[in-house]
């Protein structure tokens, strides 16, 4: 166990290096200069002094060639430092990437937690209605769901709840007077705010998690074991929960690992079409100033969540299930 | 009856279609995996209580003419139970009807006309929507400005034209007399849909459904071609992984979970940009780039299954070279599952694509996107017109392949194909 821990250890360190390394490339090669993209966006009477501008090459090592400078970032990041930010007025990568955290995972969190908490009643119920009339139809809807691409579900909750019936805010995180207001109000408008989008984030994973533990109920239903319950007269009830379902939590649990990444990276296009300013909002104005102190931060968590998660998940899976076993 | 099962030439004539035929399920010559006995002996034996196992029973007397059990081709049993899925059909014959519209787009909605004889010779300028070259320099030459009604008649009296079903451009506004009785199109907010406009105008006044109809050819043409470089590099990879193993296999892994790692939109906007002008067969390159993850990894776990089969065995005993082995054995009874993530993949970058222009990143302006007229709507979330329909339309796309996606693997997936009995 510990070797092969160690190995997918060293296996997965050797990837983020050249995985960072190709992304630092990629931001380097591409067109826009990071000290031009800046100055385009500033006042033509506030242009920076060819030195400033000397300065600013040298401290994020532009003027070196690209290997010099990916060795300087990986130096820095060693020593615990991500470097500084380029268009937020040179603010600590970590300072900014902290500022944008909490309001991804508002997002997320709850989103993850209402997928699970819905569809683990959603997958039982078509488990133990397979084959009815509501149970096709309702599966129906859901696998549709799951092809509605978020972007669009957004706008059309955007156009029916905001727009038409001016119900919810149409983005944002709180309205414009919430210094005034008491905390439980101060709640009660980020939910009002968080509801929309929180919506497009759950109702794909929801449809996603309902249909796998269906497929993984369906599996097990057949199963000797449940052959063997249902022959000495366990109530159905009781062998839907007790005998079926303990055995498919072990795939869901160790989906959970998987979900890393998504936790904490966001969502681009929601966060943008939303106004929200979490860490896909961020990801996607740092592309556009080519900040790259920030891109590579927020590229070396995705891909550390990501391979992190890979190796959870497959650790939680030998844990539970002790057939199987890591070599 | 004997059939290599490496070989999937089976006489589909031979098995005529009976009524009451389909009703039986049959054991497919799919289980390459060393079954081959079993299909031997599944030609002689299976009566209809055999239905679903492949256990050789020689006590069993056949019941019927022996013909009556000669089992179809893999392709042809797959077609028959993908046909069953109702749902699946739908979705099948909508992207058929979406690939006609796209055909069909400049007949159904533009200003060009169809076809047209002008100063003695033929023309065909609805071709220009295809590809701008296609329309006759004539036309440049003798100033119509891509405005043919009324042109035509003032500069060649004796032309004639037919026209598209509906007169109203994809790219450009249409103006006030242009075409007899039909005003100019709105701009602003006050293009709802209206009969000139069946889906409403942009704020610049451009028609909505002229733009869906055109944009068709665009959303399918990017879920063929990227999937296309994707299927390649991603079964060429699987296929190298999966047959030779060893170091070969390990760096190809780590590869295929390198690209899997770097965020797909990274990597995407990073092709991008790297080009100082984008094109529509930019993006689908760079979506294909990035979308092959999953196809490689499954043709790779069919590889490691298929290797070990007999008819591969049989091969090289033949003498046949690792790449006859990899592309004509191995692979063609790998195609079917392979097929399952393509065909989610197509939806995938379908999605991409409309993400994409919604973000800005999409073909520039005058290449009618479903996904821009998203982000105008977005913009201007008054006209609802605008988001409404191209949302439905990469919505139902989507549905379409993934249902498609989903009528594949039941089909083709013998464990999943039991569990449907």
């Amino acid at each position: 166990m510990a070797q092969y821990l160690i190995r997918r250890l060293l296996i997965a360190l050797a990837m983020l290096v050249v995985i960072t390394f190709l992304v630092y490339a990629l931001i380097r090669s591409t067109p826009g200069d990071p000290t031009l993209v800046n100055i385009e966006s500033m006042s033509p009477d506030r242009q920076p002094s060819p030195e400033a501008l000397q300065r600013f090459r040298e401290q994020y090592y532009l003027d070196k060639p690209i290997y010099v400078g990916y060795a300087m970032w990986v130096l820095h990041l060693v020593q615990g430092d991500l470097g500084q930010s380029m268009a937020y007025n040179g603010a600590p990568v970590s300072q900014v990437i902290g500022e944008r955290i909490g309001n991804t995972l508002i997002l997320t969190v709850s989103s993850l937690v209402l997928a699970y908490v819905l569809s683990i009643p959603l997958g039982l119920y078509f488990t133990a209605r397979n084959g009815t009339m509501r149970e096709r139809a309702l599966s129906t809807v859901l696998y549709m769901l799951y092809s509605l691409p978020s972007y669009v579900a957004a706008l059309f909750l955007q156009l029916a709840f905001a727009v038409k019936l001016d119900l919810l805010p149409l983005f944002g995180t709180h309205s414009d007077n919430f210094a005034q207001l008491s905390f439980i109000e101060q709640v009660w408008d980020i939910a009002k705010h968080a509801i929309l989008p929180v919506t497009c984030f759950t109702y794909g994973s929801l449809a996603f998690y309902s249909r796998f533990i269906k497929a993984n109920m369906n599996e097990v239903i057949r199963q000797d074991y449940i052959r063997t319950a249902k022959a000495k007269g366990v109530s159905p009830r009781n062998i839907i929960f007790h005998h079926a379902f303990r055995n498919t939590l072990i795939p869901l649990v160790t989906q959970i690992g998987l979900t890393l990444p998504a936790l904490l990276g966001g969502s681009v296009i929601l966060e943008q079409i939303f106004a929200w300013p979490g860490i896909g909002k961020l990801f996607f104005e740092a592309l556009g100033y080519r900040d790259y102190p920030i891109l590579m931060s927020l590229v070396l968590m995705f891909s550390v969540l990501t391979l992190l998660g890979q190796l959870l998940a497959d650790v939680l899976y030998a844990i539970v299930d002790p057939r199987v076993s890591l070599t | 009856m004997t059939s290599h099962p490496g070989d999937h030439k089976q006489p589909h004539g031979e098995s005529p279609e009976r009524p009451g035929d389909e009703a039986l399920p049959r054991q497919a010559p799919e289980d390459a995996a060393g079954l081959g006995a079993a299909i031997e002996s599944e030609a002689a034996t299976s009566g209809p209580e055999v239905v679903g196992f492949s256990v050789p029973a020689p006590a069993a007397e056949p019941q019927e003419p022996i013909e009556r059990d000669v089992p179809r081709g893999y392709w042809a049993e797959a077609w028959l139970r993908f046909r069953r899925r109702r749902l699946a059909m739908t979705a099948l014959l909508f992207v058929v009807f979406l690939a006609l519209v796209a055909i069909f787009s400049p007949a159904i909605v533009g200003t060009k006309p169809i076809v047209c004889k002008y100063k003695g010779e033929i023309y065909f300028p609805c071709l220009g929507y295809f590809n701008r070259s296609w329309e006759n320099a004539i036309f440049t030459k003798d100033r119509f400005r891509n405005v043919y009604a009324g042109n035509l008649k003032e500069k060649d009296p004796e032309s004639w034209a037919i026209w598209p079903l509906i007169y109203q451009d994809p790219e450009r506004r249409v103006r006030e007399g242009e075409w007899p009785a039909q005003p100019a199109n709105p701009t602003r907010n006050y293009g709802s849909p209206n009969r000139y406009n069946l889906f409403g105008t942009t704020p610049a006044g451009v028609d909505v459904f002229a733009i869906m109809v055109h944009g068709t050819r665009i959303a399918l043409l990017v879920g063929f071609v990227s999937m296309g470089i994707a299927a390649a590099i991603g079964i060429t990879l699987g296929a190298l992984a999966g047959y030779f193993r060893g170091w070969v296999d390990a760096l190809i892994s780590r590869l295929i979970e390198i690209v899997m790692c770097v965020p797909t939109l990274v990597l995407i906007l990073a092709l991008i940009a790297v080009l100082p002008k984008i094109t529509i067969w930019h993006l689908m390159a760079a979506i294909g780039l990035t979308g092959w993850t999953s196809i490689a990894r499954l043709t790779r776990a069919e590889f490691i299954k298929l290797r070990e089969a007999d008819f591969v065995s049989a091969a090289k005993a033949l003498g046949a070279g690792p790449s006859r082995i990899m592309f004509r054995h191995i692979l063609r009874n790998a195609m079917a599952p392979v097929l399952v993530p393509i065909t989610f993949g197509i939806a995938s970058a379908i999605l991409i694509e409309g993400g994409l222009s919604f973000l800005g990143f999409g073909p520039p302006p005058p290449t009618p996107s479903w996904g821009r007229i998203l982000a105008e709507g977005q913009q201007n979330n008054t006209m609802w017109w605008l988001i409404v329909f191209p949302g439905l339309a990469i919505f139902l796309t989507v549905l379409a392949y993934n249902l498609i996606g989903e009528g594949l693997q039941e089909a083709t997936d013998p464990r999943l194909r039991e569990a449907g009995r």
